[in-house]
């Protein structure tokens, strides 16, 4: 909200604010009286004017005279109303930070400094620039952009000493789409360490990283300023090395989250209790729940996430608020769509195609191209190409060429599922008889444009074709669902399951369901108690069946879902749903490790230590990142840090002289897990960046090292080194992906069919449209990415109730 | 043209219906859903999809949240602009969901059976007839900030995002503005300002005392940060709403001095518990006026001989005239309130006896009034230290006579500037005040700091005690070092660091430390059963200000440290509403 260039301007309202006449300053000495001397009334009424009345209508009269269609009642009065309900769930959605609170980042001053949440409206098709990515100030495109992060997060004085852990995969995702859309465009990152979160955050990261024409600073930024609307924007910032300058055509403000508003007013209507941030607190082990009382809350009512993250909360909330699932309830939305509908051959009558050239170049396709294709076609009676289809100029304009030509067929050219019905069919005319046939071609109608523009042909000609639309697969599904994985993970799915109604079979591998809950590590007391009534709760319940210590024999699909044979289970398992929530396992660091010197021992054996007494622990050696963000495993364990760190402290609280130095490749933690981070950088806790993997002698007695930002090399004797290990995907979940055509990435994950919307549901292994191979399998926790148990519990809850739903549903 | 309103009118009471999607019998649950951004999408989706009846409550006029506003969706192959129309378009015809846009939660309750909820629906003023011309946007004269595109430009007073696919009815829209969100009280502020521009300044002050009891002096001492959001500041200056404040209350208090105005008639008191009410301070007051509202009757047992604790002892009489919270405390005890001077709770006064004396609750509002020492070398070794707490104390209740001729502040916060210009005014020949961090970083009001500096109060920053310099057990002087911003950690920020060699020495005789306060809860002796934490503060259900006592709330600073009035004030609604829920169980 700022940076207006006029307003609404009366002459004899003041532009000044009023004065406070005050005391003289002579005066003021050996004297009491009051300094502030009050405004009289004509000043006062003045200054009362010059109120905007922020957003308010002010009863001018003149829509009035001007509408109509008599549609404006201004005495309209604002309703009450009462209703019961069995249960609520509060899902709010982000709140950002306001930069204006921080006046030496200019944000109020210059129009060329933007929020990421001002840029999302600037790329925006529909946004105030038609989606070009031009300066506010001048309208030019920026040749040179940078992005400063964490504006509003890790920063105790203003009451946010967390990370907001969706900021950075933000701002790489528009620096891509900037780069995309302005060639040759340079890019500076201004950051206190990336934390990309997740799969898609990693490889945008990744892909920055690689690109010469992004750079990172690890800075601290000191100021921005940008004093007019046609110049620069200076960004002041300190390396290590002094105060430093750059010049940019536009900066990007990467602000942080808050605790939203509505939740903390409900917060005491909920029954849930808040954290120091205003965030309502829940526990690792009951991820949408606000304790007694249960009002399942989602999205970011109890932390910081990301969009996947708050869909997944989402999803889960939404279950947790069902007791069982009423088939008789049953209603299914108009458009509830799936892709795989055959539009009906023969239809005729006159027919409009509209193209919207914003799916087109999403889809990277060339919509010049395919508009030209199209354009050529014979028997279309209009085409009709638009920036961006559903916007209401382009809906308005396609409404006048339908009733001119009037068309009673409509396809629509690049859309997608659930859009098209009721909007299309509404808006398609505005005549009172409705257009007849309303269809779309979306993903996987065509890869290039050529097969796009055939499949139009046939379609104006009343050929059949594979458009985006409604399929109802009308199947007997076996109402058991199979939860692959005895962890953390798949029991708190194999537990929703039953409690939803669904019959479960679990196969449970060998081994500890939650080492690091367990562990010293993350596992504060409630939570080791929480996760013993789970695995008790799973055990008792007459719904689950558990096969321990085994795995998947064989798995084949069949007319009611899937049929399958486990190891040392005689028969056949027949289900209707499939979770895949198989651990991660942690990475095996012998090789790092050396002899059996027993001076070098991974995060999770110094836990066992610890918990035993920390006293005697002095001189530790920590090494981040012991198989994670390696050339064999790319990706960030998730954990590895917060362990760390948590050890950090317990080592520190008995004994406060111990001399510990963390080596590391950028501390990732994210959401609260930051307050442990920037206490013991206050502890006098040594962290070093770390240019490559440090080097451990072979009797563990010495560890070396490179400083990255110094290139000083380092040696350390340390008494303990510390290796935090990361997770590898398990083999299992491979097996099975594999054996029913199901993507499996190269590192042995399972990627969700879509990370931000679709989160817990099964990719096809290929190219839309896809056959079906992924239908009734869902994935969760560290099966699809190494996930924190939070996350690995909220998703493992969005399985099980996606699970229900399609088992009683069939949807997906 | 019709009189200009400006909608300042008092809304009519509006009529309650009962919704008919949800609630009722019949089908599967009912679940209310609130917050229609993209996670609130999906639940009401799964939800509806399940078979439950769902009703999904924005408080915006339009469905979406921040995900219809964005264009990319980080992790999706198609991006946020084209999900959130499917989306939306999902949720308004699936026929499991009432939508109910522009809504707030005005009340929700815990029932047997689940929830009761009561809602408010913002007028839209736009009826079914519009045919979506646009006709009316292109006349409409207001210019306000287009917040759907974060206020990149302006729209008009009709709320049309015209270019968005999903929404097409148009909106005049009244929504909470700005200034009111962020007033911790949420006093509404448009509209009593709106009220003093049309010259209705008694029904202006009427609006006020909705929400803050104490008007007379919020209207000086207030940070104001309603002002600092005011979105006339992005045009030009912000509108001096604290000042508009003080006028209306000067204005009725110079009737009340002339005559002219007679004490409105006491609440009815239709209730028999009695509260006991510890402490006259903001949160207290407070406490007992809104008790005396619900018809409670209640007595403030006052430690000190005067009310209005931190506003009166820690507050100098040249930002605050005692007689000015004297106004508002008769006001208050107008209302029926009882306030008794001189009276601690203590040994003689335990609240065990407050019980005896048939008080059914009890609010802890004792304020935070034990400063916190420097430790820094040579402070306990020296004569010549007073706690800017009890320097203050001293002057605002009488005695006047200047502490030393070079006074030494230490801190950065509201009590140093506060000790530093009182210094002045007592007549002290200098006034140091000596921070450790930046000017930017400084926690006192920005304009209290430049009106020290105009009265003559030197400031140096960056600059931390070494030790305190003495002679014959007297303090004269202190030994500074100078700092800077540090080397980055490992965090990405710089730490301030002390620089080599640059020790140097104020001269005082006086040095007043002002580094925070924090409650001071010996009077309670050892044995009160309560929760406190490791800063002495009470530990309280923050939604109802209840201890672990049943009967005994507190609130305030003694809950939150020291923060201001208006702060303590909101604490003050809060603990009253816990209290009558607390009595009438």
């Amino acid at each position: 909200m700022k940076k207006p260039k006029f307003i609404a301007e009366f002459d004899d309202i003041p532009t000044s604010r009023a004065k406070m006449p005050e005391l003289p300053l002579n005066e003021r000495k050996l004297n009491f009286t009051e300094v502030e001397l009050g405004l009289v009334q004509n000043i006062a009424l003045a200054e009362a004017a010059r109120c905007l009345s922020c957003r308010r209508c002010i009863g001018c009269g003149l829509c009035l005279a001007e509408c109509d269609s008599d549609a404006i009642v201004y005495d309209m009065e604002d309703t009450s109303s009462k209703a019961s309900f069995d249960a609520v769930v509060a899902a709010p959605g982000a709140e950002p930070y306001n930069p204006a609170s921080k006046p030496e980042l200019g944000y109020a001053e210059s129009p060329n400094i933007v929020t990421t949440f001002e840029l999302e409206r600037v790329m925006n098709p529909a946004g105030p620039y038609g989606g070009l990515p031009l300066r506010p100030g001048d309208g030019t495109y920026p040749a040179c952009v940078a992005f400063v992060q964490c504006v509003g997060s890790r920063e105790e004085g203003i009451g946010a000493a967390y990370c907001s852990s969706s900021c950075c995969t933000q701002a790489l995702e528009q620096a891509a789409a900037l780069a995309r859309a302005v060639p040759g465009i340079a890019i500076t990152f201004f950051h206190r360490e990336m934390r990309p979160l997740g799969r898609h955050g990693e490889a945008l990261l990744a892909g920055a990283e690689e690109d010469d024409s992004t750079c990172f600073v690890f800075c601290e930024v000191v100021g921005v300023s940008g004093p007019d609307c046609e110049g620069p924007v200076t960004v002041k910032y300190d390396d290590g090395g002094g105060e430093k300058e750059a010049e940019f055509d536009l900066v990007v403000l990467s602000v942080g989250r808050r605790a939203p508003r509505s939740v903390r007013r409900l917060a005491r209507s909920i029954g849930g209790s808040q954290n120091k941030f205003g965030y309502i607190q829940s526990t690792p082990l009951a991820p949408v729940a606000t304790g007694e009382g249960a009002t399942p809350v989602a999205g970011t009512s109890v932390r910081p996430m990301d969009v996947g993250g708050a869909v997944a909360a989402g999803v889960a909330a939404a279950s947790a608020a069902l007791d069982g699932v009423d088939a008789a309830a049953a209603q299914t939305a108009p458009g509830a769509a799936e892709s795989g509908r055959v539009a009906p051959a023969g239809a005729d009558g006159p027919a409009v195609v509209v193209l919207c050239e914003y799916w087109l170049a999403t889809a990277g396709l060339d919509a010049a191209r395919v508009s030209d294709l199209v354009g050529k076609l014979d028997g279309a009676s209009a085409v009709l190409a638009c920036p961006t289809a559903c916007v209401t100029p382009s809906v308005r304009r396609l409404g006048r060429l339908a009733d001119e030509r009037g068309a009673s067929r409509l396809l629509v050219v690049g859309c997608y599922p659930g859009t098209h019905d009721a909007f299309w069919r509404e808006r398609g005319s505005s005549r009172s008889e409705k257009l007849a046939t309303v269809d779309v071609l979306g993903a996987g109608s065509g890869t290039d444009a050529a097969s796009l523009a055939r499949s139009v042909g046939e379609w104006v000609g009343g050929g059949e074709i594979e458009t985006c639309g409604t399929k109802a697969v009308p199947r007997e599904l076996s109402k058991r669902a199979l939860v692959v994985g005895g962890g953390v993970t798949g029991l708190s799915a194999a537990a929703e399951l039953a409690r939803r109604g669904v019959a479960v079979t679990l196969v449970k591998e060998a081994g500890d369901p939650a080492p690091r809950l367990r562990g010293a590590a993350m596992g504060d007391g409630d939570s080791v108690e929480a996760l013993a009534s789970l695995v008790e709760r799973v055990e008792a319940d007459p719904a689950i069946e558990v096969v321990p210590g085994s795995t998947v024999a064989s798995i084949e699909r069949t007319a009611r879902g899937f049929e399958t044979k486990i190891e040392g289970r005689s028969g056949t398992i027949e289900h209707g749903a499939l979770v895949l929530a198989g651990e991660a396992t942690d990475y095996d660091a012998a090789a790092t490790k050396g002899g059996p010197s027993g001076r070098v021992i991974t995060q999770l054996e110094l836990a066992e230590r610890l918990a035993g007494g920390a006293s005697d622990v002095g001189n530790v050696v920590m090494i981040q990142c012991v198989g994670s963000r390696t050339p064999e495993h790319p990706y960030c364990s998730r954990n590895c840090c917060a362990e760390a760190l948590t050890h950090v402290h317990r080592i520190l609280a008995e004994n406060p002289d111990a001399a510990l130095t963390v080596l590391h490749r950028g501390i990732r933690v994210w959401g609260f897990d930051e307050e442990m981070f920037s206490d013991a950088i206050d502890l006098g806790v040594r962290f070093v960046h770390v240019k490559a993997e440090p080097v451990v002698s072979e009797d563990g007695t010495g560890v070396t090292a490179v400083d990255e930002r110094s290139g000083e090399e380092l040696s350390f004797e340390p008494d303990l080194v510390v290796l935090s290990t990361g997770v590898v995907a398990a083999g299992e979940n491979r097996r099975i992906a594999e054996a029913l055509g199901l993507e499996v990435d190269g590192d042995g994950f399972l990627p969700p069919a879509d990370e931000a919307i679709a989160p817990v549901r099964g990719r096809c292994d290929g190219p839309e449209p896809c056959e079906r191979r992924c239908e009734g399998v869902f994935v969760c926790g560290t099966a699809a990415w190494p996930a924190s148990i939070e996350e690995s519990v909220t998703q493992a809850l969005a399985a099980a109730g996606k699970a229900s739903l399609y088992l009683t549903k069939g949807r997906r | 043209m019709p009189k200009g309103e400006n909608g300042r009118e008092a809304p009519a009471a509006p009529e309650t219906t009962e919704t008919t999607a949800a609630g009722g019998n019949g089908g599967g649950r009912s679940v209310l859903v609130v917050g229609s951004d993209l996670a609130g999408l999906v639940t009401a989706l799964d939800l509806a999809d399940a078979g439950a009846r769902v009703a999904l409550v924005d408080e915006s006029p339009f469905l979406g949240g921040t995900f219809k506003r964005h264009a990319l969706l980080p992790g999706s192959e198609m991006p946020a602009f084209c999900r959130a129309t499917e989306m939306i378009q999902r949720v308004k015809s699936h026929p499991g969901i009432e939508v109910m846009t522009g809504t707030a939660v005005s009340r929700l309750r815990k029932s047997d059976a689940g929830f009761d909820a009561a809602f408010r629906t913002a007028a839209t003023r736009v009826t079914d007839a519009c045919d979506e011309c646009g006709d009316c946007v292109l006349v409409c004269p207001i210019k306000p900030y287009d917040t759907f595109n974060e206020g990149l430009v302006l729209r008009t007073a009709i709320d049309w995002p015209s270019t968005s696919s999903h929404e097409a009815r148009p909106n005049i829209e009244r929504e909470t503005p700005i200034c009111v969100e962020t007033c911790p009280v949420h006093i509404d502020i448009r509209q009593y300002v709106g009220l003093i521009a049309e010259g209705k300044f008694a029904e202006a002050l009427a609006v006020v005392r909705e929400k803050n009891p104490l008007p007379a002096t919020c209207g000086r001492i207030c940070p104001h940060p309603c002002e600092s959001a005011c979105n006339r500041g992005h045009q030009d200056e912000a509108v001096a709403i604290d000042a508009l404040k003080r006028f209306v209350s000067d204005y009725e208090a110079a009737l009340r001095r002339e005559g002219k105005l007679d004490w409105p008639a006491p609440p009815k008191r239709t209730h028999k518990e009695k509260v006991a009410i510890v402490g006259a301070g903001p949160a207290g007051l407070t406490v007992g006026h809104d008790l005396a509202l619900a018809g409670y009757g209640s007595t403030i047992f006052e430690a000190s001989p005067v009310p209005g604790g931190m506003m009166y002892l820690g507050i100098p009489e040249y930002r605050l005239p005692r007689d000015i919270i004297d106004e508002d405390v008769d006001y208050i005890k107008n209302m029926g309130v009882e306030i008794l001077y001189d009276a601690p709770v203590g040994p003689d006064l335990t609240l065990e006896d407050l019980r005896k004396k048939g008080f059914k609750a009890i609010f802890l509002g004792v304020g935070a009034h034990s400063g916190l020492k420097l430790k820094v070398p040579g402070e306990d070794d020296f004569e010549g230290f007073m706690d800017a707490i009890v320097f203050l104390r001293k002057v605002n209740l009488g005695d006047t006579e200047k502490p030393g001729e070079k006074v030494i502040v230490i801190g950065g916060g509201n009590s140093a500037i506060d000790a530093a210009r009182t210094a002045l005014r007592t007549g002290c020949d200098e006034v140091h005040i000596v921070y450790r961090r930046s000017r930017k970083e400084m926690p006192a009001n920005p304009w209290e700091v430049d009106a020290a500096m105009e009265e003559g109060v030197q400031i140096s920053y960056l600059a931390a005690p070494v030790r305190i310099l003495g002679e014959k057990g007297k303090v004269v002087g202190m030994e500074c070092v100078q700092m800077r911003l540090g080397k980055l950690d490992a965090s990405g920020r710089r730490r301030p660091v002390p620089v080599d060699g640059s020790e140097f020495v104020i001269e005082a005789d006086i040095i007043v430390p002002a580094i925070s306060q924090r409650p001071d809860i010996e009077f309670l002796g050892d044995d009160h059963g309560l929760d406190i934490s490791r800063w002495d503060s009470f530990e309280i259900d923050t939604r109802t200000g209840q201890t672990n006592v049943p009967d005994v709330f507190a609130g305030g600073d003694d809950v939150t440290g020291p923060a201001t009035v208006i702060e303590a004030i909101a604490a003050g609604h809060v603990a009253a509403g816990g209290i009558v829920k607390y009595l009438s169980e």
